[in-house]
Formats: C-alpha cells, sequence, structure tokens
C-alpha cells in the first residue's frame, strides 16, 4: 500500500533519487571487487602455468 | 588499555589483518543497515503524522538530514585519516581516506538534490545562493577535487600523500557549513536538532530520523570498508598476502 501524500511527487523522487544514488554505491563495490579477483586469479593461473 | 588499543591501531597496517577485518565486518554492517533501514523508512512513510505547516514535504528531511550529516561525518573522518596518513605514513589508513571521498561525494549529493526538491514547494525555488546551500556546493566540489587529485597520480601512494594535503586545506568548510547559519541571514532554517539543548522537532517525529541516521553510519562503514579492501587487493594483485588471502596459496608477507 502507497500512502497517498501531498507533495507526492516531491517526496517520492526525493526517495527514489536517494535510493538510486545508495544502490549506485552499494553494487560499484561489489562488481569491481569481483573485477579484481578475477584479474588475481587470471594472472595466478597464468603464472602457474608458466612455471609448468 | 592504551597499550591494547595501539596495538589493535598497528595490526590493522597489516593489509592481510585489515582485509580479514573487513570480510567479517561488512555482512554485518550491511544486515544492520539494512534494518535500520527498513524501520526508519517504516516510520519515516507509514507511522509519523505530516507537518502541520509542510504537509507531508517534511518526510524528505529523513533522507536530507542523515545524508548532511553523513557528508559532513566522512569528511571529518577523512581528516582524520589523512593527518595520521602525512604523520605515521600508515597505508591502510592512506587508502581509506582516499576511498571516503565518493562515498562523502554521494552522500553530499543526495543532500543537495533532496534538499532542492524539498526547497520548491516551501521556499518557491529549487536553489538560492545562501550560505548553507552554497557551502555545501563548496563541499561537493571539494569531495570531487581530492577525487581527481588522487586519480591524476600513477604512484598512488604520493597521490594519497598530496590529495591529504589538500582534505586537511579543505576541512575549514565544515564549520563554514556548520555556523553558516548563525554567521549569516539565510534561507535555510537552523538546526533543530540539539545534543545539548532542547530540539525544535517534536518528539513524535524523532523517531524515524534516529533509525535513519544509524543505518547511513552503519552503511557508510560498510561501503568504506568494502572500498578500502578493493582499492588494497588491487594495489597489491602480486603480493603474497594477497593470495593468502583468496586462499590461492602463498604466505603471509
Amino acid at each position: 500500500m502507497i500512502p497517498d501524500f501531498n507533495y507526492a511527487e516531491y517526496v517520492w523522487s526525493s526517495y527514489a533519487i536517494a535510493a538510486a544514488v545508495i544502490v549506485w554505491q552499494a553494487i560499484q563495490p561489489v562488481q569491481r571487487y569481483r573485477k579484481i579477483v578475477g584479474q588475481i586469479k587470471e594472472d595466478y593461473l597464468m603464472r602457474s602455468e608458466d612455471q609448468i | 588499555m592504551w597499550t591494547q588499543i595501539k596495538l589493535a591501531f598497528h595490526k590493522l597496517g597489516s593489509p592481510l589483518i585489515f582485509y580479514r577485518f573487513a570480510q567479517t565486518l561488512i555482512p554485518w554492517l550491511w544486515g544492520l543497515t539494512l534494518i535500520t533501514l527498513a524501520a526508519g523508512l517504516y516510520q519515516a512513510l507509514f507511522v509519523v503524522p505530516p507537518d502541520y505547516q509542510q504537509g507531508d514535504s517534511y518526510r524528505i528531511l529523513y533522507i536530507h538530514v542523515p545524508a548532511a550529516w553523513q557528508a559532513m561525518a566522512t569528511y571529518i573522518v577523512m581528516t582524520i585519516l589523512a593527518t595520521i596518513t602525512l604523520i605515521w605514513r600508515i597505508r591502510t589508513a592512506e587508502i581509506m581516506a582516499m576511498t571516503a571521498a565518493p562515498i562523502g561525494a554521494a552522500f553530499t549529493l543526495i543532500c543537495l538534490v533532496t534538499g532542492a526538491i524539498w526547497g520548491r514547494p516551501m521556499w518557491g525555488t529549487y536553489w538560492a545562493w545562501d550560505a548553507r546551500l552554497t557551502s555545501m556546493l563548496v563541499l561537493l566540489f571539494v569531495y570531487l577535487g581530492i577525487m581527481g587529485l588522487y586519480a591524476a597520480f600513477d604512484d598512488r601512494r604520493q597521490g594519497a600523500r598530496i590529495a591529504s594535503i589538500l582534505i586537511l586545506v579543505g576541512v575549514v568548510n565544515i564549520p563554514i557549513i556548520h555556523f553558516s547559519v548563525e554567521w549569516w541571514t539565510t534561507l535555510h532554517q537552523g538546526s533543530t536538532i540539539n545534543l545539548f539543548g532542547p530540539s525544535t522537532m517534536d518528539a513524535s517525529m524523532l523517531p524515524p530520523l534516529i533509525w535513519m541516521t544509524v543505518a547511513v553510519k552503519l552503511m557508510f562503514g560498510a561501503l568504506l570498508l568494502q572500498r578500502a579492501r578493493n582499492e588494497l587487493l588491487d594495489q597489491d594483485q602480486r603480493k603474497k598476502w594477497v593470495l593468502e588471502a583468496l586462499r590461492m596459496g602463498g604466505h603471509d608477507s
């Protein structure tokens, strides 16, 4: 049930923009972590193959 | 007690210990963030009554105010970390100072945008070159400047040291933001919440603000640890502690 506010467009747009910025802030480090760990693993495998 | 604090402080300077500390704490911080955020949002949107003058538009303050407080608190944390960086050259402190900047910038952006949206129905304008608004905009530019300066150096340690000096210079803006409503005649209202005196905000409207403030603080902690952990891994990709941390063999370094 969505509350029926006066000034609703201002209230909801504020919450939506804040949510978008927070979600972006939360997703960005997770993606970067996966990318870095992927790079490290790839590099480790390549170095292991070189040693063999 | 002081010796133990000093020991813990120095232990966190070790990348592997910091990594493990961050890995343990991050899920807890996010879990607590979600619980407190849910409680705050529920109360802000469903429980508290409309304001007798502002109607429902005042509900915007439940994101605007915690974001504004966090934007300034982040800068104070960065100042402490930058001081540690310049005096003791502890690398984890240096990395945390640099990785806090985008988080501070995000909270400043939320504060400015939600404040502008609230200003339209209440003041009749999205923006005014008022002392509080302008000093907050300057804070956003300072955050962006720190991020840019840090990114401009190939040697990240050198970049961090130079950006730390900028952090110490920029801290002058924090008291300006805080006291702007007292030093100048501003459109922005003065403080309604006082820690050491009576608050002018009605007690029934206070609980969601407390929940949201706690949620934002916990979120800041989680984001900071995530970003600092990533930066450490990125900088030390070929070091043995990284392989140890990711359980790919190797020994502590």
